[in-house]
Formats: C-alpha cells, structure tokens, sequence
C-alpha cells in the first residue's frame, strides 16, 4: 500500500512514531512539507534511511525544487517522482492513505 | 483507470488543493479518468465565485473551473460543508432567502453520497489535504 | 443481477474533537459509507483517541456531543473500532477511561491493519 506524509517529522519520536506505522514492503510518499524529511544531515535522516531496507521511499520532485533542497540533498535510496511518477504509483497501489 | 479525489483544504490553508490539482491534470496527461474530485471540510474553498487573489497569485478557483471546462471533470461541493461555511449555488440561495449565489463555474453542490458513490466506483480514491 | 459494491472502509481518526470542527463532519462522511451499506471500521491514533473519552460534556463550550454517534456504531454496523495501544498509553487512557469497548493495535501492527482494508479515509 501507499503512504502519504505531508508534514515533517525530525524528532526521534515523531519519525519512529510515523515509521512504525508503515508495514514492511509499503511505500511511503513525501509530498508538501513532507519532502523536508527526505533531506540528508537532518535528524531524521538516519532513521529513514534505515528504513529503505523495508520500504521504498519517494518524494515529490517540484516540491522539493519549490523548497530549494537539490538533488544531490537529498539522502541516497530515496525516488524523485514528478505528478506522472505519483499517479503511477497510486496506481500501482490499490490502498492509499493520507496521514495527517 | 478510474480515479476519485477528495480535496479537505481550501487554498489558503495548506498545499492540499494544488497537489490534488496537479495529481488530476497529471493522471489526466496520462490518459486515466478523474471520475470525480469531491470538495469537503475548508476544501469547498476551492469553489468561492467571488474569491479574488491578486494578479501575481494564482487563482485556485479559476484553475480548478477551468479544468472542469476544459476536460469535463465531474467537481462536487459538499452542501452541508458548504452551507455551514456559508457558500450557497443559486438553488441554495433561493431556498433559503439569501441573496448571493456564491458557486464557481464548473462546480455543483451535492450531498456526501457522491463522495462514496465516487469511492466505490473508483479503481483509486485518495484524499488530498489532510 | 450485479451484486452490489461493499467494500472495506477504514477511517483513521488522530485528531481530537471539539478543538475543531472536524469531528462532526469526519463522522458525517464515516456514517454516510455506513449507510451506504458498506464495510466501515475505525482506527483512533494520536489525539484521536480522545474521541472515546468517557464523560465529555461539550455543552459547557456550546459544541455537540459526539459520544451518542460512537455509541450508535453497532446500529450502524460500524465493524471494528480500534485504537492504538501506544497512543492511549501515551495520554494515560486505559479501557476504564472509555466510552465504548475498543479493539486495541500495538503501532506496529497499524500499516498492516491499514493495508487490509480497500479505501481509507483520514477524518
């Protein structure tokens, strides 16, 4: 299934608390303000990273680019995906959930 | 494939609205069907007539009637979250004494089983804005 | 003769209610899909899981109390209400604090409680 997350999450907390949540296999998308945890040297960085080992992990490339964080930003193993790259992937996924 | 998307925030509240835009005209780029894009909670902000943001700023209603225009995509108001928020369709006005009918062009005002109707008949449903 | 569409709806509900007015419209959507005859259950993570807390009385703040809606999910057949177990300990809720009797998920078990389901809906 396919995960949401629009809001950033750098405290240790607050990162387990929404990794937990997300099952071994699913994928997490990053979009709005979520794709700030999608940059590598924050706090929540190393922990996400560890979690590619069990989930595929996208952010949204515009809004990356609208937030000014560049490619090479961004931490190793995470998918840049533009809108058609998101639309695949809520096709690729029959369950879909927004987290708030 | 066949898609529906719930929109909960209004332009000014979050990016909710310009995802979703930008997630239908994508999926529409890529030759799926937007069966449906409901409008709940603030997100029926989306659909003010006479909401006028400068001329440097985009305007998410016009963009969004635009688009029902354009690719005859099928854009719902909620009407109790729209009567409580107070934007009324010219029917709506009518029927309670008001003055203003408040709907943008390309929207209509429909009740929450079009949201479920559009849930079911759907091969993808997501909810943008939360 | 086509059989009619059911299937599983599951709203996540992590906000807590009267400091919005969220709630009244998230059960709104929640009872619609009941009505509709479909398969509809409830996962209260975060915040959320305030919503069942015994004894509320949102009349002294003018709000409608939301306790008779969650009492009425059998008449609804609303399936499975659940709540995360670290999100009630986090708040210092136990089964007693509760309105109605709760399905409890530890949070590693909540992406494969969502995955089981065919549309999920945040309220």
């Amino acid at each position: 299934m396919l995960h949401i997350v629009n809001r950033a999450a750098f405290d240790r907390a607050a990162v387990d608390r929404l990794l937990s949540r997300i099952g071994a296999g699913h994928t997490l998308m990053l979009i709005e303000n979520g794709v700030y945890m999608a940059k590598s040297g924050s706090a929540a960085a190393g922990r996400l990273q560890r979690a590619l080992s069990d989930l595929t992990v996208c952010a949204l490339a515009p809004d990356l680019a609208a937030r000014g964080i560049m490619p090479d930003e961004v931490i190793a193993g995470v998918a840049l995906l533009d809108y058609e790259g998101f639309v695949d992937l809520a096709v690729d996924n029959a369950v879909i959930h927004s987290w708030r | 494939m066949k898609l529906a998307i719930q929109v909960n925030s209004g332009p000014y509240q979050s990016e909710g609205s310009e995802s979703a835009y930008q997630f239908v005209r994508a999926a529409l780029r890529k030759g799926h069907q937007v069966y449906r894009v409901f409008f709940y909670y603030d997100g029926i902000d989306n659909a003010f007539r006479y909401a006028l943001p400068p001329d440097d700023e985009k305007s998410m209603v016009s963009r969004w009637s635009q688009l029902a225009r354009k690719h005859d995509i099928d854009l719902v108001v909620c009407v109790s979250a729209a009567q409580r928020r107070g934007l009324l369709c010219r029917e709506e006005a009518e029927r309670f004494g008001k003055v203003d009918s408040d709907l943008a062009d390309g929207f209509r005002i429909s009740g929450l089983g079009q949201l479920v109707e559009a849930a079911l008949e759907a091969d993808r449903f997501l909810v943008f804005g939360g | 003769m086509m059989e009619p569409i059911r299937k599983k709806f599951l709203f996540v509900m992590q906000q807590a209610p009267h400091g919005s007015c969220y709630t009244q419209e998230a059960l709104d959507q929640l009872l619609t899909t009941a009505a509709f005859e479909q398969e509809v259950s409830v996962l209260l993570l975060d915040d959320g899981v305030f919503l069942v807390k015994k004894g509320q009385q949102p009349d002294r703040i003018d709000s409608k109390d939301i306790a008779p809606v969650f009492l009425a999910f059998e008449l609804y057949d609303v399936q499975r209400v659940m709540a995360e177990q670290e999100s009630l300990q986090e708040r210092g809720l136990d089964p007693s604090d509760l309105l109605l009797p709760v399905e409890t998920v530890p949070r590693a078990r909540v992406g494969a409680v969502i995955a089981c389901h065919d549309r999920v809906v945040n309220g």
